[in-house]
């Protein structure tokens, strides 16, 4: 499952708040302003895999939504 | 499936994978489960990875936590959850006020059976066309 590594390492990822990281098996391979970066810089590196980009949220994106 | 809720400064969050489609490549982005929404938002930097352009889609609006209206433009994608490949209505919008996609009930809450288990911290989702286990106790005690 891709949210594998946002389930072990989310604590980790906090540094990135309000950037968009992107995984590739199991391994972060880059990280983006936006999620447009994430994905060509993941791309570029491996052309022919499937890649997840996923958003870290700030502090204040985390309290309950309404 | 069972999906552990994420945990992000010590506060935990109902976010899934979802798979999008780009000509012959299925991309995962991360999406918050809100039943709140009557259905899925998705921020337009998803429609730029995916060739869109956003303004081709349908323009609706959609009330937001604070009263507000923002615009959204209506596609529909095929997308991937569990496995499963169907086509979805998702809104784009460059008035999104939180950096989350958001999973909300068009196209999605028809098809699975979703439950918040916010004890365990899970959100489980079921295939609607695979009974689920109170359908199977149904099933059972009606044979008894």
């Amino acid at each position: 499952m891709e949210t594998e590594y946002l389930l072990k390492h989310s604590e980790e990822l906090s540094k990135y708040f309000g950037k968009c990281v992107a995984i590739v098996r199991d391994e972060l391979v880059a990280v983006g302003r936006d999620r447009v970066e994430a994905y060509e810089k993941a791309k570029q590196k491996y052309p022919k895999e499937k890649i997840a980009v996923f958003y870290i949220p700030t502090e204040e994106e985390t309290v309950p939504l309404l | 499936m069972r999906y552990p809720y994420v945990r992000y400064n010590g506060r935990h969050l109902p976010i899934i994978p979802v798979e999008l489609k780009k000509g012959e490549e299925w991309i995962v982005f991360d999406a918050y489960v809100d039943s709140g929404a009557g259905y899925s938002i998705f921020h337009t930097d998803v429609a730029a990875i995916l060739g869109i352009d956003i303004e081709t889609g349908e323009e609706s609006f959609v009330v937001v936590g604070d009263g507000s209206k923002i615009k959204v433009y209506i596609h529909n994608l095929k997308v991937k959850l569990m496995d499963k490949e169907f086509e979805a209505v998702i809104g784009f919008s460059h008035r999104l006020g939180i950096g989350f996609n958001i999973l909300g009930q068009e196209s999605v809450f028809d098809r699975f059976r979703i439950c918040f288990d916010r004890k365990e911290k899970v959100v489980e989702l079921y295939p609607k066309d695979i009974p689920s286990k109170a359908d199977e106790e149904d099933k059972d005690k009606r044979r008894i």
